[in-house]
């Protein structure tokens, strides 16, 4: 037995770490006319992401069908290559993988922070574009990455709204001045979690608000007891929250079972926008705040005639392929906006396809609406400095966004929430 | 002091179902000595079955428990049959191999099959609790806490006190010496695959109206069942229930007092101590 528990531990090691593998490949080469624009899609279709990254393949799918009709980019047909990329080690693998074998000259990606940060880091290498759309970790954009370009808000900012939506909106209706707000922040602890939280905690300080407590774990996590216990020592009134779903449910049952739910609940994107929390915590979830992207925004938003035409029609299509849902989630909607706008918007603005032009014409175009509801104007690192989240709430099992006024769709209710322990 | 009773009984609760989970993988491995990479694979299997037994038919866990045990036992059986028994005289190398294959080709058929969404069961009690005193329980962590060491202690019994327990431990301490002595071999090692299987199952079971099921749920399992199995000492079944129950209270305190995150690096850690100062497990023979 001595002998054989080496290689036992060697291997439950082996077997927590163990991935998919891929090839390396030859360089390749950029296209002529004639030849058809090679663009890479690396998202998670298998594993614990699968259900969104394959949505958001398919969004991407519905873009690049669409610019193929209205006749490609620079007269090129668009060749979609697609990746799976469960992890990140996948993600490099894949991203070498399409860059070296395949010779695409765009990925769009990636669904998890984690992923995009492994998939840039093949990219800068080679030149090709990164067309993020799904991560949120500022890494990503703070890296000083050249060939990333990120159209959604960055996690700081959008921990920085929730906090700011906090301390001057919620302590009003707390009646409770934000100096004397006790605000909790729970995060799980990748780099996207961690963005998130910094940025939440920054926030909450700059505006006076005592951050009473904040800790993170690990997405794996079975049994959160300890964790609410210790919160709630804390007292909070207001937790700020970023988790993905599976552990936001599980947080909220074991904050219903200690008794433990603050007044507010401020969800800060991922696990509690998405659909899934409300379907399972049922009515008690009536109160709860998400902050998110703008998502299923009514189309009399996008003044742009032919915008509206778009949006509508990659919601039909995308529909047609996913009856059972009600809405395009959130992640698809970002994929298509990602790839779509870049195709359409950016990429006709390159004097030729090559790295630098692709670069000049992504940091140089400014929009005043993208399919996402707000603009694109990047910073020299990349990020999209006109993305913005918006503050919804769950009521009746429904995201209604409550912030900003222009795409207000709802008033606030239950704060403090009803389930809120005294 | 009310405050870390509370955490301490916390973490026992949870102890008892990672102390379930692992005596299936201490019970294969101390009869069969084979080492099952696929063990949470199977923990994955029962909680679907218990989801789909709920949302079609309308049973809850603890009222389909006998239905979904006997789905769970025959399963294993078959594993057993079709696959296990093939790999029995192999290397251990290739049986390791075989039982990461196997967890993979699980994996990835359950994704085929069901996609990666969460699975969630919400019963009443999934957020009921029981007060005792000032100690506030998960009443579905009680359940599978009071079950789990129920059916742990059964096994045990069932081991020291019936003539085919005593007929696998004798397997387990010499398998030619057993075959000789007229035991059935293979028979033996089959019911011990088929029970290790269903008490993983068990465990599944009473997991599923807390955690959701999805298809790399068991991952989030196995790798702590190893360490409780390693800590336990390998092949002692009241080894691996133990070393459940700590595992369980070290990561309810390292939670409270260092923090959630520090919760894995502290069972770990204990991990590590344990095959320093006693490589063969709190009770495992030397």
């Amino acid at each position: 037995m001595k002998k054989f528990l080496p290689v036992l531990l060697v291997l439950v090691l082996l077997a927590t770490t163990i991935t998919g593998c891929g090839g390396g490949g030859n360089g390749g080469e950029g296209g002529t006319d004639s030849e058809p624009f090679k663009v890479g899609a690396i998202y998670p279709l298998s594993g614990a992401n699968a259900l969104l990254g394959n949505q958001c393949l398919t969004a991407v799918k519905i873009a690049v069908d669409m610019v193929n009709e209205a006749g490609g980019v620079h007269g090129r047909q668009v060749q979609l290559i697609e990746a799976d990329a469960p992890d990140p080690t996948a993600a490099t693998t894949e991203a070498g993988r399409l860059v070296d074998q395949q010779g695409v000259e765009i990925i769009f990606g990636s669904l998890a922070s984690g992923n995009a940060i492994a998939i840039a880091g093949v990219t800068e290498r080679t030149g090709v574009s990164l067309v993020e759309s799904g991560g949120v970790a500022d890494a990503l954009t703070d890296s000083g990455f050249k060939n990333v370009f990120r159209i959604l808000d960055k996690g700081s900012l959008r921990g920085a709204t929730g906090a700011n939506y906090v301390g001057t909106a919620i302590a009003d209706m707390l009646g409770i001045a934000p100096s004397d707000l006790r605000v909790a922040i729970i995060h799980e602890e990748s780099s996207y979690g961690t963005s998130v939280a910094d940025g939440a905690e920054a926030k909450a300080i700059e505006l006076g608000m005592n951050v009473v407590a904040r800790e993170h774990y690990a997405t794996t996590i079975t049994d959160m007891s300890a964790l609410v216990l210790k919160i709630n020592e804390a007292k909070p009134d207001v937790l700020l929250s970023v988790n993905y779903i599976n552990d936001a449910i599980l947080l909220v049952d074991t904050l219903k079972q200690y008794n433990a739910v603050p007044k507010v609940f401020m969800g800060l994107g991922a696990g509690t926008t998405d659909p899934n929390f409300a379907a399972t915590i049922g009515a008690d979830s009536d109160g709860f705040f998400c902050t998110d992207m703008p998502t299923n925004l009514p189309l009399d938003v996008f003044k742009d005639e032919e915008m509206r035409a778009t949006v509508s029609a990659f919601r039909e299509a995308f529909l047609e392929q996913y009856p059972d849902l009600l809405n395009v989630s959130i992640a698809a909607e970002a994929a298509f906006a990602g790839a779509y706008t870049f195709m359409t918007e950016i990429l006709p603005n390159a004097e030729t396809l090559d790295p630098e032009s692709i670069r000049e014409a992504a940091l140089t175009t400014k929009l005043d609406m993208t399919t996402l509801g707000f603009g694109w104007d990047l910073g020299d690192d990349g990020q999209n400095y006109a993305a913005s989240a918006n503050i919804n709430q769950w009521q009746g099992g429904e995201v209604v966004t409550i912030y900003p006024e222009k795409l207000k769709n709802g008033d606030v209710i239950n704060v403090p929430l009803p389930i809120a322990s005294e | 002091m009310e405050q870390i009773l509370q955490v301490f009984i916390s973490g026992i609760f949870s102890g008892g179902v990672y102390a379930l989970v692992s005596v299936g993988l201490a019970l294969i491995f101390g009869i069969i000595g084979l080492v099952n990479f696929a063990h949470g694979e199977y923990l994955m299997l029962a909680m679907y079955f218990a989801y789909w037994m709920y949302n079609i038919i309308g049973l809850d866990p603890y009222q389909s428990l006998l239905i979904n045990l006997a789905v769970m036992a025959i399963i294993g059986y078959l594993t057993y049959k079709i696959i296990m028994e093939r790999v029995l005289e192999a290397d251990h190398s290739i049986q390791i191999i075989l039982t990461l294959a196997l967890s993979m080709v699980l994996q990835n058929l359950a994704l085929m099959l069901w996609k990666a969404d969460y699975r969630n069961i919400r019963i009443d009690m999934t957020t009921d609790t029981t007060h005792i005193g000032f100690l506030t329980l998960s009443t579905p962590r009680v359940v599978a806490f009071v079950i789990a060491i129920g059916a742990s202690v059964l096994l045990y019994m069932f081991l020291q006190k019936t003539y085919t327990g005593a007929a696998m431990r004798a397997v387990a301490q010499n398998g030619k010496a057993a075959q000789l002595m007229g035991i059935n071999l293979k028979r033996t090692y089959g019911l011990a695959f088929t029970i290790g299987i269903t008490l993983v199952g068990l465990a599944g079971l009473l997991l599923s109206p807390i955690y959701p099921a999805f298809p790399l749920v068991g991952s989030n399992f196995s790798t702590l069942a190893f360490i409780v199995v390693v800590i336990g000492g390998l092949t002692s079944i009241p080894g691996a229930i133990m070393g459940g129950l700590l595992i369980g209270v070290v990561e309810s305190f390292a939670g409270y007092f260092a923090g959630p995150a520090y919760q894995q690096a502290a069972y770990f850690l204990l991990f590590i101590l344990v095959l320093i100062f006693k490589p063969n497990g709190l009770f495992g023979r030397s």
